[in-house]
């Protein structure tokens, strides 16, 4: 039997230089502490500002969704979580982005750590389409030179089943990623996500591509991913955003109107502007 | 499009709940010319006329409910609108009650019109009645003027109407004591009773009118709140927003 955290000492999981608590101890600390957050998080590319001075709170267990019209910066925002924009030549990030206390901007820490730990699923599913199944899973445990079969196996087969997807693929685990449905491949793509055991999961509108019952499929699967991750989720659905999630964000021309529990924002919401934009009167 | 639809299809449960309380004001004041005429007759024509009533206030409940339900299904509002709509579907139960209690009135004064009882109490009554047409006026009114402070008289008011019929029975029982041996005198009180119990019930539903529209004007469900504890938490919040 193999413990996920024998995957992290392996891989040298570290911020800031010292050994971080492991995900599976903070999840036992209850379903309000905070798990991420930002401070003054602001993005900028070049003169244009994506998001200015974002303060708010990513709680552990919880799912936290980012809504607003478009080009209001919530996905900005949401890469900013993880780092993706230290690929973007222009983009300067200041503030702070603290997981589990520590700033991921810290010269130190090591991005590609980061991203392991904060997983990320896209707008449309990103399998490796000649890939199979079994080594799309386990894609980035052998990027960090994991090689024991048991163990990559076991991975596989509980991120399968964490994304819901193992009943409709464990007989064909060596069948590509690509040959598999739409609904299949994100639900793939979340397994990779979780697959590396990550602390928070990002994900950027997951069900837009996909049709109404994969997407029914999705939120199921946020629901019980939250009882363990915390999840962050940019959706231009409003009603996904009620349904799956415990707080939510509103941005707008990037700043953040308004953050509160869902089901106060979306029945008695305080600001003017969250107000209009929910009810439909712009955006 | 979408949006005027939407928008649209509030906008006719709106009116459909106007005309839903035009119609009950209607009944109130009838009731009220009743008990500011001389001789408490209810004439068929003014019956046929509450009974005719009585049946498009009940259509308009069942309207209102679909109505209701496909704005939820088919537009899914949120924030104010889906506290106006929720607030508009509550509204169209307690005005329905309203309807029935207005008919049993009617129908309980036909019966007992000439009885020594009704006659000896009749101004009781008329004040008892007065209060909960204001509260059922007023609570409506919080609803479609969004004022807040009409809400709050009503639901003050609860306590007053249920105290005078608290009062009223005690005083009809002291009034018959030791006369109540034949079936008729007993009739007469049970009817008696009904009647008071049925204007206390109408302040009631105007409770219930001035609870739902303050949720719709500040987002809060004050129901079995004390009104102390009620005040001080809208104090918090500050003024009504115009949304």
């Amino acid at each position: 039997m193999y413990d996920i955290s024998d995957i992290k000492e392996k891989a040298g999981d570290q911020i800031d230089g010292t050994s971080g608590t492991s995900g599976s101890d903070k999840r036992t600390e209850g379903p309000a502490t905070i798990r991420m957050e930002t401070k003054d998080l602001t993005v900028k590319y070049g003169e244009v500002t994506g998001v200015r001075n974002i303060s708010l709170p990513v709680y552990n267990q919880k799912a936290t969704a980012l809504i607003g019209p478009s080009g209001c910066g919530k996905s900005t925002f949401l890469r900013a979580l993880n780092r993706m924009h230290d690929l973007t030549r222009n983009a300067v990030i200041s503030g702070e982005v603290l997981l589990d206390g520590k700033n991921i901007y810290h010269p130190k820490v090591n991005p590609v750590v980061i991203r392991r730990k904060i997983g990320m699923v896209f707008q449309k599913p990103t399998p490796f389409p000649t890939m199979s199944i079994f080594d799309n899973v386990v894609a980035g445990l052998r990027l960090v030179g994991i090689r024991d079969k048991n163990l990559l196996n076991e991975v596989c087969e509980r991120a399968l089943r964490q994304a819901a997807l193992w009943d409709e693929v464990k007989d064909r685990l060596s069948s590509a990623g690509g040959s598999i449905s739409g609904g299949q491949q994100q639900r793939l793509s979340i397994a990779r996500a979780l697959a590396i055991d990550p602390e928070v999961i990002l994900m950027d509108e997951p069900t837009s591509s996909l049709d109404p019952l994969s997407s029914s499929k999705i939120e199921e699967l946020i629901h019980e991913l939250k009882e363990k991750y915390a999840i962050v989720i940019v959706t231009h659905n409003m009603q996904q955003a009620a349904r799956v999630s415990d707080y939510t964000a509103f941005f707008y021309l990037g700043e953040l109107v308004e953050f509160g529990p869902t089901d106060q924002l979306f029945t008695n919401p305080v600001h003017q502007r969250t107000e209009e934009y929910l009810t439909g009167k712009f955006g | 499009m979408t949006e005027t639809k939407k928008n649209n299809a509030i906008q006719h449960i709106l009116d459909d709940v106007n005309e839903m309380s035009e119609l009950i004001l209607w009944q109130l004041r009838e009731l009220d010319n009743l008990f500011s005429s001389e001789d408490l007759t209810v004439n068929q024509a003014l019956m046929d006329k509450i009974r005719e009533t009585e049946k498009r206030i009940d259509q308009f409940e069942v309207k209102i409910s679909e109505a209701f339900i496909s704005v939820v299904c088919l537009h899914k509002p949120v924030a104010s609108e889906l506290r106006k709509i929720i607030t508009c579907y509550r509204l169209s139960v307690n005005l329905e009650r309203i309807g029935d209690q207005v008919f049993k009135i009617f129908k309980i004064i036909s019966e007992i019109k000439d009885q020594p009882n009704l006659i000896r109490f009749t101004e009781d009554i008329s004040h008892m009645l007065t209060i909960s047409n204001n509260m059922v006026e007023k609570s409506i009114l919080s609803f479609v003027n969004r004022d807040i402070d009409n809400a709050i008289w009503t639901l003050k008011n609860d306590d007053v109407v249920d105290d005078i019929n608290y009062k009223m029975i005690k005083k009809i029982i002291k009034t018959n004591r030791g006369q109540m041996k034949d079936s008729q005198t007993m009739s007469n009180f049970i009817y008696l009773k009904t009647l008071f119990s049925a204007i206390e019930r109408i302040a009631d539903e105007a409770t219930n009118i001035a609870e739902a529209s303050i949720y719709y004007l500040k987002g809060q469900d004050v129901r079995h709140s004390s009104l102390s504890d009620l005040e001080s938490s809208l104090d918090d919040q500050g003024p009504v927003e115009n949304k």
